[in-house]
């Protein structure tokens, strides 16, 4: 018989979504009916980070990583794995590279070249398990502030200078410093997690994955800053973080963790979740500050800060899940530890959401200053399908594009905005040769567009007066000239605008413009999109000596656009056509007849 | 440069003289930061901070005016004008407008030339004025948004709404409604109720405050909306209840065409629908009395004032004086009631009747008890007569003879009744004499407001027709009966003046202590009463009586 072992069964958001709880319902029955249930537990974890192969199953303590998982494989996993001790090596993952099977999670280079700090429980314990999260260590960082002064668990967050999280960088231990200091009763601690950017799922990850981390961690900055009351800001379309944050909630207060005189210390605190209606702007501190009182989420002009009148007109201090999921490490393995990983000016971990054109994507976690070169290749994989890597957006929406040639630049906040882009709050997004940076800024400035609150003109006008420029560029409309009034409304809106929304809404046109001005000018004076993206600068046309006449392009066009008998030549009525490239696609490779080619344009004389 | 405790960079900056635009700020609400046109340079602060909402230090060193944020202004200008109709912002015969501004419309709506409601007094056109923009160089995005007309008194077109904001917080932190609200997001953001309700609705209770506070004419009170310049403004107090707001009462073509609140009020600045809306359309209505009329052979003939004076005189005189009796509507000021008081006891009668009484709490005399109501009661108890005897209208009613100055239903029936009145009712159908009076809007004289404070009317138009002062019709009266002691009104004050001084009421101070007194009152006041000297107000303007029956 061998030692007591433990199959891990992956229950985040992605996983659930592709019937990982009927693999473990299935596990959990086979498992019985071949009477190991002593031997072998069956146990629900929250996200690994590479939902993109999910589902997930870990056999631990060996850690055997299975991915892509299906009901019918549980009886092979089963009887294979658990009963004969042969890995089922249909199930593991393989390198993309190499074609190797890779049987263990830590030799998986998505894995291998992470240091997960933040994400130190994902994927290993089980997060509706209060039992599980203390034997990893939990709560023993709460044990160690308590046991400090107040003044010196924020002279621990002060020297492992730890930086917010959500996007600005705003050194946490300061932060906490201003709001302890503050006058005004009660005082009050926010918990941002209106996770916003689209791709982004860090926080929503470590909620679900480890929701006692975050609450450790708001305990503690309770602690520090004196609150009483405590807010998870939450987005209501994470019904699954909502359900782990209450179970943990309930757990902790069990535990004597949250509530009256915590761990009989005489420290009361306790915590209400807020769900947010989904609203891009409430990530920004002033606005979710006026959802959670009930307003309309609009930002306000700071002064005065948040430390000094928040939330109900009191002291307030406004986290990021990952800056408070962080505290509690920074406590039990102190400060220095936490300062020794990344760089001087930002310490510790990034976590960063990878998508994209990328052969991995997921959640990735590495020490700050990483090159961003190692992130995308090493632990992403590289640019799938051979194509060459155009540009990174770093910061979501409200980041900017690096180009490929700075790939080299480490990952920190300094860096990233030297380049003309932000940390953001993690999102990551790979993009390839076949990418156009006009349509790219157009789809992130579209974005912030629509998500601005509408309170100041800048913001609300100006982004709109920029996406008809961009719209404009796109359908060979554009003008000389035009280049010059975006880069000056981008200058209005980034300095006009009240809150960080629009400040930072016109960084993807600004990056865009200076690392790939000649690709707008292609658009502007050559009416030519050299990715043949746009779709008012391509046309799609029918190779007469490829066409092999199978008709699968005429069945699929949405517009019916297309005619041709079968077996014969294929046309494509331009004027029906709405370029949604479907025919494309489907055009079988062996023929290649569809082709996308640039549209002659004929200008009229201004 | 000095600085009080809590002033931020744009208070200190306005102290001392230098001019910092802005559209979204004003002075009894809190600090909004959306309009981005106060932005400054403080040094050591990173951007531009906005100048309404930081906090001014003894150290700054602050840049109000330069090249690069007059660059930033003009730009965040321009993007206002990009979607507000701007022709008359930017035309080349601006100039020459100004002057006239009284051609007719002759421009589409688009081009907001001479459709905007607001060409008179626009704060955004101030704005490029200081910042010298002379053409927008933005395609024209007209939002193409319907105006709203559904709600009485004022059209919202909202097409010329730059989302200041002001509206929605003079609602909420003011007026405490919150009937206004910003909905949608991004570049469709929007004023508008809840769900798209109508104001009426909403329980909206048409005070104006937002009317007022627009910086645009997004929001204009639909009555008077076109008058253009005015001719003059007159400051008076409402005598429409016995708060006595102030109000700027706007002239043109020697007629009231507004009213307003001034601002420099113990009201703060606020009215509530009548004040707002309603006095110019009650003044100029076609029911007023315009001549003095007599009755001969069944008919009300017009016939000139001394006729009528004398008509009454000698009507009264084949009265004995236990069948003569008085009615004193509290919508009187004080001179004319202390003539009426003067009358009856010169006809040595005691039976007087003060119309429309409210009881109930000081706060609801006031809204309920007529225009001038302290001062009435105040005066009758000055003079000989005492309260047990004031009389109840339909005792008043049994009496042969009566001389009213309102419209009191049941004296119709009375052998001898003269009426002094502001407008036509029955009961000057009825009468024997009708004398024309002037309004409080018309007239001169005083009232004591329910917090015992004596303020004066001011006229702001010359006399309506041939209506007269009240105090003039019956101190003429009086002088019917030998009594020529009064020539002037000073003559009248002095009889009374430093009686009605004297009454002060200290209870009263605690309720001034809350900037937001008036709006707090009027909201709970659940049943408002329209009504000036006995005549239903909601029969004379078709508005007030759409929101009296949306309110029941």
């Amino acid at each position: 018989m061998t030692e007591h072992r433990n199959i891990l069964v992956c229950r985040g958001t992605g996983c659930v979504s592709s019937k990982s709880p009927l693999i473990m319902e299935e596990l959990e029955r086979q498992i019985k009916a071949a009477g190991l249930s002593n031997e072998v537990g069956v146990k629900q974890t929250g996200c690994h980070g590479f939902c993109q192969r999910g589902p997930i199953v870990v056999v631990e303590p060996e850690g055997i990583f299975y991915c892509e998982v299906k009901v019918e494989d549980v009886a092979e996993i089963v009887e294979s794995h658990i009963k004969n001790g042969k890995v089922v090596e249909r199930l593991l993952y393989t390198d993309p590279k190499s074609n190797e099977h890779i049987p263990h999670y830590r030799d998986i280079p998505f894995y291998k070249n992470q240091q997960r700090v933040i994400l130190r429980n994902c994927g290993h314990i089980d997060p509706e398990n209060i039992d599980d999260y203390i034997s990893a260590g939990g709560y023993s960082g709460l044990k160690k502030a308590l046991d400090k002064t107040q003044e010196g668990v924020i002279d621990e967050v002060m020297k492992s200078s730890l930086r917010g999280r959500g996007g600005a960088g705003f050194p946490a231990g300061k932060k906490w410093k201003l709001c302890r200091d503050a006058k005004g009763e009660p005082k009050y601690l926010i918990c941002n997690a209106d996770e916003g950017d689209p791709g982004a799922f860090m926080d929503r990850s470590i909620l679900e994955a480890d929701p006692h981390a975050v609450l450790e961690g708001m305990i503690i900055a309770a602690y520090a800053i004196g609150a009483s009351k405590g807010y998870v800001y939450v987005r209501a379309e994470y019904p699954l973080a909502i359900q782990r944050l209450e179970c943990a909630l309930q757990q902790a207060e069990e535990h004597g963790f949250i509530g009256q005189n915590i761990l009989e210390t005489g420290l009361s605190f306790e915590i209400e979740i807020k769900r947010g209606a989904g609203a891009f702007v409430c990530g920004e501190e002033t606005a979710l500050m006026a959802s959670i009182m009930g307003e309309r989420g609009m930002p306000r002009p700071r002064p005065p800060f948040p430390a000094i009148s928040g939330v109900w007109g009191k002291p307030t201090n406004i986290n990021n899940v990952k800056t408070l999921a962080s505290i509690p490490v920074i406590m039990s393995k102190g400060a220095e530890w936490f300062a020794s990983i990344g760089t001087e000016g930002s310490t510790g971990t990034a976590v960063f959401a990878l998508t994209g054109n990328i052969a991995n994507s997921g959640l990735v976690e590495v020490p700050m200053g990483t090159e961003l070169g190692k992130i995308i290749f090493d632990i992403g994989g590289g640019v799938p399908d051979g194509k060459a890597l155009k540009a990174a957006q770093t910061g979501g929406p409200s980041g900017g594009c690096i180009p490929a040639e700075k790939k080299n630049i480490p990952v920190d906040y300094e860096s990233l905005t030297s380049a003309g882009s932000i940390m953001g709050s993690g999102g990551l997004i790979v993009m390839d040769e076949e990418t156009c940076m006009v349509d790219i800024a157009h789809y992130f400035l579209s974005f912030t567009q629509q998500e601005s609150c509408g309170k100041c003109t800048p913001c609300r006008v100006g982004t709109k007066r920029m996406l008809e420029i961009l719209e404009k560029i796109k359908g060979g409309e554009g003008k000389p000239g035009d280049l010059e009034k975006l880069e000056q409304l981008a200058w209005t809106v980034k300095n006009g605008s009240l809150c960080a929304l629009g400040g930072t809404a016109p960084n993807p046109v600004l990056t865009t413009l200076r690392y790939f001005r000649d690709e707008y000018l292609q658009h502007i004076d050559n009416t030519r999109c050299p990715a043949q993206v746009c779709k008012g600068l391509i046309r799609y046309h029918i190779n007469e000596e490829k066409c092999i006449g199978c008709g699968i392009c005429a069945s699929k066009c949405p517009v019916e656009a297309i005619s041709g008998e079968k077996k014969q030549l294929h046309v494509i009525d331009e004027a029906t056509c709405i370029k949604c490239g479907i025919c494309f696609q489907s055009c079988p490779p062996k023929a290649k007849a569809v082709e996308k080619i640039d549209i002659e344009v004929i200008r009229a004389e201004d | 440069m000095e600085i009080k405790e809590g002033q931020t960079v744009l208070d200190v900056a306005r102290d001392a003289g230098i001019y910092i635009p802005t559209l979204c700020t004003l002075d009894q609400l809190p600090n909004f930061g959306a309009c981005r046109l106060c932005l400054v340079k403080i040094e050591g602060m990173r951007g531009f901070p906005p100048a309404c909402s930081t906090p001014a230090t003894d150290d700054m060193d602050v840049i109000t005016d330069d090249e690069e944020l007059n660059n930033l202004r003009r730009n965040v200008v321009l993007l206002l004008l990009s979607e507000h109709p701007n022709s008359c912002i930017v035309c080349d015969d601006k100039e020459l407008c100004e002057k006239y501004r009284t051609c007719p419309m002759k421009a589409g709506q688009i081009t907001g030339c001479q459709l905007c409601p607001n060409k008179e007094d626009c704060d955004l056109r101030e704005i490029v004025e200081h910042l010298g923009i002379e053409k927008v160089d933005y395609e024209f995005n007209y939002k193409n948004l319907n105006l709203e007309r559904e709600d009485p008194f004022f059209d919202r077109d909202y097409n010329l709404c730059i989302l200041c904001g002001r509206c929605v917080r003079v609602c909420e932190e003011i007026r405490e409604m919150s009937v206004l609200a910003f909905t949608k997001r991004g570049h469709e953001t929007r004023i508008d109720t809840a769900f798209g309700k109508s104001h009426l609705e909403t329980g909206c209770r048409f005070c104006g405050a937002c009317v007022d506070v627009c910086p645009t004419g997004a929001l204009s009170a639909r009555g008077t909306k076109w008058h253009g310049k005015l001719d003059s403004e007159v400051k008076t107090v409402c005598g429409l209840c016995n708060i006595n707001c102030g109000i700027v009462v706007g002239v043109k073509w020697g007629k009231v065409v507004s009213t307003v609140p001034d601002p420099t009020s113990y009201t703060n600045g606020q009215l509530c629908v009548l004040g707002r809306f309603c006095i110019a359309p009650i003044i100029n209505h076609f029911d007023r009395l315009k001549y003095p009329l007599v009755r001969k052979d069944d008919w009300l003939i017009p016939v000139e004032w001394e006729e009528a004076i004398d008509y009454a005189v000698e009507g009264l005189k084949k009265y004995s004086p236990n069948d003569i009796g008085f009615v004193i509507s509290s919508d009187l000021n004080n001179e004319a009631a202390f003539m009426m008081l003067e009358l009856a006891r010169v006809l040595g009668t005691t039976n007087i009747a003060v119309g429309t009484p409210a009881e109930g709490s000081v706060v609801q005399e006031a809204l309920q008890g007529g225009g001038n109501a302290l001062g009435v009661t105040h005066l009758y108890r000055m003079s000989d007569f005492t309260e047990e005897k004031l009389m109840k209208p339909d005792e008043i009613s049994k009496l042969k003879a009566i001389y009213t100055t309102q419209h009191l239903a049941g004296i119709e029936e009375a052998e001898f009744l003269i009426i002094q009145d502001v407008f036509a009712s029955k009961t000057s159908e009825c009468a024997s004499v009708v004398l024309p009076a002037l309004s409080f809007i018309e007239t001169e004289g005083s009232v004591l407001s329910f917090d015992g404070t004596l303020r004066s009317l001011n006229a702001a138009v010359e006399p309506y027709a041939k209506a007269r002062p009240d105090w003039v019709i019956t101190n003429d009266v009086l002088k019917g009966f030998g009594n020529e002691n009064i020539s002037t009104l000073e003559d009248v004050r002095s009889a009374f003046k430093d009686e009605l001084k004297k009454v002060t009421l200290p209870e009263m101070q605690e309720l001034f202590l809350d900037g937001k007194w008036l709006p707090r009152i009027l909201k709970e006041n659940k049943d408002p009463q329209y009504s000036y000297r006995g005549t239903d107000l909601t029969k004379k303007v078709g508005d007030l009586r759409i929101l009296k029956e949306a309110n029941q």
